[in-house]
C-alpha cells in the first residue's frame, strides 16, 4: 500500500447515545486519518467519546443504543457508514480487528480459547478444520503463550488476566488485519503485566506491519508505544501531534492539566495544577446539543469570553501539530 | 382528596396496575352484589327451559338442567375471589411464619427446606387432588389443598430475601440496639420485603384460580351443586358441542380475572421496585 | 461444534452426575414420605370416605384393613415403603388390578403426548424467545410479551375449548377428540395429537419465550457479544453457541420446572380430548374414590419430574465448563 496514502480516514465523525433524556453528543465532529503502519493514540478522561469513535469505526454502536449520524470512515476506498451490513461484516475482524478492555468478560466463558480462535478464521476463509488450528496454535505461540496446543482445550477461566489478554491479541491478529483497535488493553491488567503487553503490540507491529488505533486515558502507555496522539474532550479533538511534540509542547489547557495529572511529570507545580482540575465540579459538561462554545471553558484558566460563544477552530502550530483553542497561552 | 388524586396518577403512570385494578374491583363489586344484578336464583331447576341459548331474558342462554348460566356465572365470582383471596392470606401466614422461622434458625432451615423441596417436587394439581380425595367435598378442603401448594413458593421468596436482609447494616443496627428479633422481623424486615411480596400475593391469587377451577373441572373440587366456574365448564363438558355457550361465558369470566390478576402482578413488579424487573 | 473434551474433563462430569444422582436421593425419600402422610393429614375417616355412601360397617372395616389403616403410622409406613421396594405400589379398590398394571397400560398415550408436546414447546418457545430478544420492543417482542401473559392466564380447558370450537367444529380441519397409537396408525396418531399437544404446550411455551427473551437480552449485553460482533461472526454464529450456551442454563431449568405444569396439565388435557393416559385414569379414580391409584400416580410423576430435574442439572455441566468441579 502506498505509505502517503492514510490507511483510514475518518472526516466530521458524529456519533450520539440515545440517552434517558434524549439523545446524547458522544462525538462531535471529529477527523484524524491513520497511515499504514503508525501507532496512533486518542487520549481523553472516560467519557470524553474515545471508546464511541473507536467502537463506531467497526459500527459497533447501533440503534437503539446509539448511533453514527455523520460524517465518514473512508478505508480501502469505502466508506465504512455506508456499507451493507454483510459487507461491514466482511470487513469486521479481517481487516479491522479490535482489542477490548476487559478480557475476562470479552471472551465467551463458556467456548474454549481454541473454539474462539478458529471460528475467527474461519469466519472469514475458506479453511479447513486443521488449518485453522495450526494457525491458532502459530498465533498463540506468536503472543508468547507456552505450551499453544494444551491452551486451546481451555476455557478463560483457566487462563490468568494477561494471558486472556494475549489470547484476545491472538484473536485479533489471526486474519492479519490491516488496523488493530486497541480499546484500553492494559486498563484492567496489574502494571507489570501491562507493560508486557504492551511491549507485545509493539513488537507485532514491527512484525506485522499493522497500524494501530490506541484508546487510552493513560499518558505512560501512550508514551511507550504511539507515535502520534489525538487529545479528546467531550466528544471534541482538542489538540492533535506527534508524541514529542505533544509532552514537549503541550498547548491546549486541558492537555496541561492531564500532563499535570499523570505520575510522570511528579513537580509541586503538577500537584497543586491536578488538584485544582479536580475541585472543579460538573466535570465533563453531558453533551444535549444545548452547549455552545468550548466545553472545557467552564473548567478553564485561560479562559475568554469568546470561549462560550463558539468551538476555536483548528490552529496549526507545527505541520504536525494543531490545537483548537483560542488562548492556549493564557493571555488575558 | 390528595389520597385519591395520588393514587389516580399512579394509575396514569402504570396503565397496566390501573386497568387491572379496575377490573378487579369491578368483579369484588359483582360478587358483593351479585344478588342485585338482575340474577334470579342460580340453583333453580327449570325443566322446561333447558339448554336455550342466549337471549334476553336468559343473557348467557340456560344450562341442561334449565339453570340461568347467567346468573351462575355471576354467583361464580363469589367462590373464585373468595377462594382466590383466602388462599393468598393462610398461604402467606403460613409462609412468612416458616420463612422467618428458617432464616433465623439454622436447624428449623434444615429440616423445614427440606420439607419445602418434597412438596415442590410433587406436582401441583396432583397434589391437591391427593388431598381432596380423601375428604368429603366442600369448599374448605380446597382452600387446604391450594394452600398447601402455595405456601413452600412463599417461603422460599420470604426467606432468601430475609437472609439477604439479615446481614444488611440496618438490620445489625436494629440487633445491636437491643431490639428483639421480633421486633426486628416485623418493623425492619417485613416492610422491606413488602414490594415483592405484594407482586408474588397477585400472582398466587391468580394461581390459586386457575387451580380451583382445575379441580373443579376434573371432578374434584368443590361439590357440584356450588357454581363456580369450573363446574359450571364441567357441566357444559359433555354438550360443548350442541351447547358451547354453557362454557364460554365462564370460561371469560375466569381468563379475565386471572389474566387481571397476573397483569396486576406484572405491573406493580414494575411500579414497585425496578431493580426487580431486571431480573425477570 | 467442535467441544474437544480431554479425558479429566469426562472424568469430572462422570463425577458430577454421580453427585447430583446422590442428591435426589432424599429428595426421591421425603416426596414419598410427604405423600404417604396425606392420608393421615385429611380431616375425617379416610376408610369410610373411599368406601363410599352405600357401604356397611363391615365394609368400612375390611377397607381400612386392606389399605392398613388400622395399623400405627410408623407400621404402615414400614410395611407401604417395603412394598414399595418390591414393585409393589398398591391394589386399585375398585377394579382389584395392581395400580402398576392400570399404570402401565396407559403409559403410552401419556408419554406420546408429552414428548412431543414438550419438543413442540421448547422448539417455539425458545426461537420465539430468541427472536423476540434479538429484535427487543419490536413487533413479535411485543407479541410474545402479550401472548405469554394470555396464555399463561387461560387455564388449558379454556384453550383447549376455543381450539375444538375454531379447528375441528368451525373449519373441521382436525378430529375433536380422540387417540391411535402411532404403532397402529401412523398419520392418524399426528392428526389426533395435534390440537391436545397445542393445548397442553401453549403455556409451557409462553413460559419458556418469556424466560428465553428475558436470558438472551441479558447475555446480548454481555462484552464476549461484543467480541463475536467486532470478530464478524454471522447473526446466527453469534446467536448459535456464542449467546445460547451462555443463556441455555435458565431456559433448561425453567423446562425442567415446566414439566411439573405439564403433569398438571396432562390430566385436563386427556379429560378434554378423551386420551386413555394416565390422566384419565387419575379423573376416573377420582370419581370412583380410588385413592390407590392416585397416590401411586402422584408418586410416579413426582419422581419422574425429580428425575428430569436431576437431569437438568446434570446437563449445566455441559453448557457451562466451570460447574463441574
Amino acid at each position: 500500500m502506498n505509505a502517503l496514502l492514510p490507511l483510514i480516514e475518518v472526516k466530521n465523525l458524529k456519533v450520539t447515545f440515545h440517552g434517558r433524556t434524549g439523545p446524547v453528543l458522544a462525538v462531535d465532529d471529529l477527523s484524524f486519518q491513520v497511515s499504514p503502519g503508525e501507532t496512533l493514540a486518542i487520549v481523553g478522561e472516560s467519557g470524553c467519546g474515545k471508546s464511541a469513535t473507536a467502537m463506531s469505526l467497526l459500527r459497533l454502536i447501533q440503534p437503539p443504543i446509539g448511533r453514527s449520524e455523520g460524517g465518514s470512515i473512508l478505508f480501502g476506498g469505502k466508506d465504512l457508514l455506508q456499507l451493507e451490513y454483510e459487507e461491514m461484516r466482511a470487513v469486521r475482524g479481517r481487516e479491522i480487528a479490535m482489542i477490548f478492555q476487559e478480557p475476562m468478560s470479552s471472551l465467551n466463558p463458556v467456548l474454549t480459547i481454541g473454539r474462539q480462535l478458529t471460528e475467527t478464521v474461519r469466519v472469514h476463509a475458506d479453511a479447513s478444520q486443521e488449518t485453522s488450528r495450526l494457525r491458532a496454535i502459530e498465533l498463540l505461540h506468536l503472543v508468547g503463550l507456552p505450551d499453544p496446543e494444551s491452551q486451546l482445550r481451555k476455557y478463560p477461566y483457566e487462563l490468568s488476566g494477561g494471558m486472556r489478554q494475549r489470547v484476545m491479541i491472538a484473536m485479533a491478529l489471526i486474519n492479519k488485519p490491516s488496523l488493530l483497535i486497541a480499546d484500553e488493553p492494559t486498563t484492567a491488567l496489574d502494571v507489570t503485566i501491562q507493560a508486557q503487553v504492551l511491549d507485545l503490540l509493539s513488537k507485532l507491529q514491527e512484525e506485522t506491519g499493522t497500524s494501530i488505533l490506541l484508546i487510552t486515558h493513560d499518558l505512560g502507555v501512550v508514551a511507550e508505544i504511539a507515535k502520534r496522539v489525538i487529545v479528546m474532550y467531550a466528544g471534541r479533538k482538542v489538540e492533535e501531534a506527534t508524541t514529542i511534540e505533544l509532552f514537549d509542547n503541550p498547548q491546549h489547557p486541558y492537555t496541561r492539566g492531564l500532563m499535570a495529572a499523570g505520575p510522570r511529570l511528579g513537580s509541586a507545580m503538577a500537584d497543586v495544577k491536578k488538584a485544582r482540575l479536580r475541585e472543579i465540579s460538573g466535570t465533563v459538561p453531558i453533551m444535549n446539543g444545548e452547549l455552545v462554545g468550548c466545553p472545557f471553558a467552564e473548567r478553564c484558566e485561560n479562559v475568554l469570553d469568546q470561549c462560550r460563544l463558539a468551538f476555536p477552530q483548528d490552529t496549526q502550530v507545527t505541520e504536525t501539530h494543531c490545537v483548537a483553542c483560542f488562548n492556549p497561552n493564557g493571555a488575558t | 382528596m390528595s389520597m385519591i388524586s395520588r393514587i389516580f396518577g399512579f394509575c396514569l403512570r402504570y396503565p397496566l396496575v390501573g386497568i387491572s385494578t379496575l377490573i378487579l374491583l369491578a368483579l369484588l363489586f359483582v360478587s358483593l352484589f351479585a344478588p342485585f344484578l338482575w340474577t334470579v336464583d342460580p340453583l333453580q331447576i327449570s325443566p322446561a327451559t333447558r339448554l336455550r341459548p342466549p337471549s334476553l331474558e336468559h343473557w348467557f342462554g340456560t344450562d341442561a338442567l334449565g339453570r340461568d348460566i347467567y346468573s351462575r356465572v355471576v354467583y361464580g365470582t363469589r367462590t373464585s375471589l373468595f377462594i382466590g383471596f383466602v388462599v393468598t392470606l393462610v398461604s402467606y401466614a403460613f409462609g412468612i411464619a416458616i420463612g422467618f422461622l428458617s432464616a433465623f434458625n439454622r436447624f428449623a432451615d434444615t429440616v423445614l427446606m427440606r420439607i419445602i423441596d418434597g412438596v415442590m417436587s410433587i406436582p401441583s394439581v396432583l397434589l391437591a387432588i391427593s388431598l381432596t380425595a380423601l375428604a368429603e367435598p366442600g369448599i374448605w378442603i380446597v382452600i387446604l389443598a391450594i394452600s398447601i401448594i402455595e405456601i413452600p413458593r412463599v417461603t422460599r421468596l420470604v426467606r432468601g430475601m430475609s437472609l439477604a436482609l439479615r446481614d444488611a447494616l440496618f438490620i445489625e443496627a436494629a440487633y445491636a440496639s437491643g431490639t428483639s428479633t421480633w421486633r426486628t422481623l416485623f418493623r425492619h424486615i417485613l416492610p422491606n420485603i413488602s414490594a415483592p411480596m405484594f407482586v408474588q400475593a397477585s400472582q398466587i391469587c391468580a394461581q390459586a384460580m386457575l387451580i380451583e377451577a382445575t379441580l373443579s373441572f376434573i371432578g374434584a373440587g368443590v361439590p357440584p351443586s356450588n357454581p363456580t366456574w369450573g363446574n359450571i365448564i364441567a357441566e357444559g363438558r359433555s354438550l360443548y358441542q350442541i351447547a358451547p355457550y354453557m362454557i364460554l361465558f365462564a370460561a371469560m369470566a375466569l381468563a379475565i380475572t386471572v389474566l387481571a390478576m397476573n397483569l396486576l402482578a406484572d405491573g406493580l413488579r414494575d411500579a414497585l421496585d425496578p431493580k426487580l424487573n431486571r431480573g425477570g | 461444534m467442535l467441544i474437544r473434551t480431554n479425558r479429566r474433563g469426562v472424568e469430572a462430569i462422570l463425577r458430577y452426575s454421580i453427585q447430583r444422582l446422590l442428591a435426589a436421593i432424599p429428595v426421591v425419600a421425603i416426596v414419598a414420605l410427604i405423600i404417604f402422610s396425606l392420608l393421615f393429614l385429611a380431616p375425617g375417616d379416610p376408610a369410610a370416605l373411599l368406601a363410599g355412601d352405600s357401604a356397611t360397617p363391615e365394609m368400612i372395616e375390611e377397607l381400612r384393613v386392606r389399605l392398613g389403616l388400622d395399623q400405627s403410622y410408623f407400621v404402615q409406613l414400614r410395611i407401604w415403603v417395603l412394598s414399595i421396594f418390591r414393585g409393589d405400589f398398591g391394589v386399585s379398590i375398585f377394579s382389584g388390578t395392581p395400580v402398576l398394571e392400570l399404570v402401565y397400560d396407559r403409559i403410552e398415550a401419556t408419554a406420546a403426548l408429552s414428548v412431543v408436546t414438550t419438543v413442540f414447546a421448547v422448539l417455539f418457545g425458545v426461537s420465539l424467545g430468541m427472536i423476540a430478544a434479538w429484535r427487543a420492543g419490536g413487533f413479535v417482542d411485543r407479541a410474545v410479551l402479550v401472548l405469554s401473559a394470555v396464555f399463561f392466564s387461560f387455564p388449558s380447558f379454556v384453550i383447549a375449548y376455543i381450539l375444538i370450537l375454531l379447528f375441528a367444529m368451525q373449519m373441521q380441519l382436525l378430529p375433536v377428540q380422540g387417540y391411535v397409537s402411532f404403532q397402529d396408525d401412523f398419520w392418524g396418531f399426528w392428526v389426533k395429537i395435534i390440537l391436545p399437544c397445542i393445548t397442553l404446550g401453549l403455556p409451557f411455551l409462553a413460559l419458556l419465550a418469556r424466560i428465553t427473551r428475558t436470558t438472551v437480552i441479558e447475555v446480548k449485553r454481555e462484552d464476549f457479544v461484543r467480541t463475536a460482533v467486532a470478530k464478524g461472526l454471522p447473526t446466527n454464529q453469534i446467536l448459535m453457541p456464542h449467546v445460547m450456551k451462555n443463556a441455555a442454563i435458565p431456559i433448561v431449568t425453567m423446562v425442567g420446572l415446566g414439566v411439573s405444569h405439564l403433569i398438571s396439565g396432562v390430566v385436563v388435557v386427556e379429560t378434554v380430548f378423551a386420551i386413555p393416559g394416565i390422566g384419565r385414569l387419575v379423573v376416573e379414580a377420582i370419581l370412583q374414590r380410588d385413592y390407590p391409584v392416585i397416590q401411586c400416580v402422584t408418586l410416579l410423576s413426582s419422581f419422574v419430574y425429580i428425575v428430569v430435574n436431576m437431569v437438568v442439572d446434570i446437563s449445566y455441566s455441559f453448557f457451562d465448563p466451570r460447574i463441574k468441579r
